[in-house]
């Protein structure tokens, strides 16, 4: 079991659009961020700031939800879940 | 004052009668210019406007000091009218290049009554303005209309605001375009247009825009362009154009679908803002000024045009539950033809395919036929068979079937591309929005999903009234400046303030940019409540209010009216029924349009 994390827009650039991230159910969005963050030259200063914050305007779903309304980085993922990650995005 | 041309064009199309007069400083203190100018102008006819369609309807094009004032991204230009798609006070905004030539060719607004006997088009020029012969560009799309004038009046460099055979057949979607692909989109401003005879307004000439301090506006042109840069919002729009939201919208599960009867679009990336830019994108293209360039510079088959942007994208796309790209670039492309709108065009044509899906009207129009969302645009923009009917937008369409409650709209008014069921406080921007069911007159969206000024829980109710307000007060300030909506993912209050001060040289501070925009808001509600409107025409569809949503974080979620209501109410200064009590007028200077009986 594993997690299926999504990135858009300028991420796309780093690594692949849709990966399986095997061992992430039961971690920690910081934890599946940070094995991210190795495997992917320039993804740590897209998404933190310098005090390791998700940074104001990147935002980090699970299933659908902005984990700044859960646990925020500590927000623990289960096996199945959905993580998309979107850098700043904006429109209308 | 400087920023402003100190002319406002008054043209009586009955009378044949054209009228130079002063902008009074007292409007500009109090209104700015756009938006705001437009919106005193109606109030103050309001009284002699019947039918939106008649000619006692006026019509006003209005720009702002901040357009063409060299300030990033003041482009910008209103439409101003009584709506015929709505029954409200309407402005419809837009950029290119025509708000700032309005203001070259020495016009700083252009106010339009009456009717012309046979069409006509009206040209501004060096400070001077007359109506031309327009028989021979009636039936002509708006590509063709643009190039002709341009040809008729011997100028390249001049810009055509004009209506398309949409705007002649006074369908209530029609729309005003202007520099061939950018439109003053939503409320039937084209409509309007049609019913006055009036199929364009070209300008031309190169008068200068004087600013008070010319040393304060080049350094705020740099602050300006920095802050864009730093957020990094400037960059994905540049990158992506708006249609960038497709996928973070649809992964919020608020994406409405298949005429909001869900929230999520599996297919959602074949149409978003990077396979667009993968795909069909040639060039970004911005608007005057404009530091960003969000526009889609597109190529298809050897042509080159704009778009299609994210509206538009949801619109064709995965509302009537459309995969195909090409099919939303082609329904695009046409609306700009034809001069409709392509939001309000695209949710009459999930409303009219849900119809069918329910077997409420003998048409058999599918959801995901991309090809049918086609042939029904040119069908709606000509009026042709069910098209004709499709043509005045959904609320009408279903209600003549019985079923007004399968149109998406507010007060009649198509909503856009976000389910208010998963956004609490954008809902009620959607409700209480003065114009109809809208996204830019206070866009919630953007701290409800982007984070931008800061992350609002989209879920919950709490202080969402007070965004509210403060996002659609902003909003109206930013209008009536004449300047680009999406210069505030980098702009406050305060940087409204800082230009609004470098080129008028008036002194202006964050409390009063707000007051301003306030003073706006509720001259438009002053006006819709004139016009019968009340609170029962705050709210949403039957659909948002007691159906859940059936997937993804915000399942299970309605939107919830009464608390939300009663709190922007009261945030507002406006008693349980909406209206704006006696101690908000007299702060707003609002005391002689006060709503009677009069609201304690």
């Amino acid at each position: 079991m594993s997690v299926k994390v999504k990135v858009f827009a300028g991420l796309r650039d780093l690594m692949p659009r849709e990966l399986e991230v095997d061992g992430a159910g039961g971690a920690s969005v910081s934890a599946l961020l940070d094995r991210l963050c190795a495997r992917y030259p320039g993804l740590r200063e897209q998404i933190f700031d310098g005090a390791g914050a998700i940074k104001p305007y990147v935002n980090v779903l699970k299933n659908g939800r902005n984990v700044a309304f859960l646990e925020d980085l500590m927000t623990v993922l289960e096996d199945g879940d959905i993580v998309a990650i979107f850098p700043p995005v904006a429109g209308g | 004052m400087n920023g402003y041309m100190d002319k406002i064009l008054f043209v009586d199309l009955s009378k044949n009668r054209l009228e130079i007069k002063p902008f009074p400083d007292e409007l500009k203190r109090n209104y700015l210019g756009g938006r705001g100018l437009g919106i005193k102008i109606l109030a103050d006819a309001l009284d002699s406007i019947g039918d939106p369609l008649d000619e006692s309807n006026v019509l006003i094009f209005a720009t702002g000091p901040l357009t063409g004032s060299g300030v990033p991204l003041g482009s910008r230009y209103s439409v101003i009218t009584k709506s015929p798609l709505t029954g409200t006070a309407t402005s419809a905004d837009s950029g290119g290049s025509f708000g700032w030539k309005m203001k070259k060719a020495g016009f700083d607004a252009v106010v339009i009554s009456g009717k012309a006997k046979a069409p006509v088009y009206l040209y501004l020029k060096d400070g001077a303005a007359e109506l031309r012969n327009a028989a021979g560009l009636w039936g002509k799309t708006t590509s063709e209309t643009t190039a002709a004038i341009m040809a008729d009046v011997g100028d390249s460099g001049a810009k055509v605001a004009c209506i398309g055979p949409a705007g002649e057949k006074l369908s209530r979607l029609a729309c005003v375009m202007n520099d061939r692909f950018r439109a003053a989109g939503r409320g039937g401003t084209g409509a309007v247009m049609g019913s006055k005879n009036l199929k364009a307004i070209a300008a031309s000439g190169d008068l200068k825009i004087e600013v008070a301090d010319p040393a304060r506006v080049k350094a705020l042109q740099k602050a300006l362009v920095t802050k864009h840069a730093e957020n990094g919002i400037a960059k994905a729009l540049h990158d992506y154009g708006t249609a960038v939201l497709v996928n973070i919208i649809n992964e919020n599960y608020i994406l409405p679908t298949n005429n909001f009867q869900g929230a999520h679009f599996p297919a959602a990336d074949k149409v978003s803002g990077e396979t667009l830019a993968k795909t069909i994108l040639k060039k970004p293209k911005g608007c005057h000024s404009c530091t960003i360039l969000c526009g889609r510079g597109t190529l298809v088959d050897g042509v080159e045009t704009e778009g299609p942007e994210y509206e538009t994208t949801w619109a064709f796309g995965p509302d009537c539950g459309v995969d195909d790209l090409m099919a939303i670039k082609k329904a695009n492309d046409l609306c700009n033809e034809l001069g409709i709108d392509t939001i309000g065009t695209g949710a009459t044509i999930a409303c009219a395919m849900e119809m069918s899906q329910r077997g409420y009207i003998s048409e058999k129009i599918k959801f995901g036929d991309g090809a049918a969302v086609v042939e029904l645009v040119r069908k709606m923009g000509y009026r042709e068979g069910i098209g004709d009917e499709m043509a005045d937008g959904s609320y009408r369409f279903a209600e003549k079937y019985g079923h007004s409650e399968l149109s998406m709209s507010v007060k009649r008014q198509e909503m856009p591309a976000y389910d208010a069921r998963g956004l609490q406080g954008h809902g009620l921007e959607y409700a209480t929005s003065v114009r109809g069911g809208c996204h830019v007159y206070g866009y919630m969206v953007s701290p409800e999903v982007l984070g931008s000024p800061e992350k609002l829980d989209p879920y919950v109710d709490k202080d969402k009234a007070r965004w509210t307000k403060t996002f659609q007060d902003l909003t109206a300030t930013i209008d009536a400046a004449g300047i680009c909506l999406f210069s505030s993912f980098a702009m406050g209050a305060p940087d409204y303030a800082d230009s609004l001060s470098a080129v008028t040289g008036f002194p202006v501070d964050d409390k009063e940019v707000l007051k301003i925009g306030e003073r706006i808001w509720n001259l438009q509600k002053l006006i819709n409540l004139k016009l019968g409107f009340t609170r029962a025409d705050d709210t949403l569809p039957k659909r948002l209010l007691e159906e859940p949503l059936a997937e993804g974080g915000p399942k299970g979620r309605v939107w919830s009216r009464t608390p939300l209501l009663n709190e922007y109410y009261r945030e507002r200064g406006w008693d349980i029924a909406g209206r704006p009590m006696k101690a908000k007028l007299e702060e707003l200077g609002l005391e002689a349009m006060a709503p009677v009986p009069f609201a304690k």
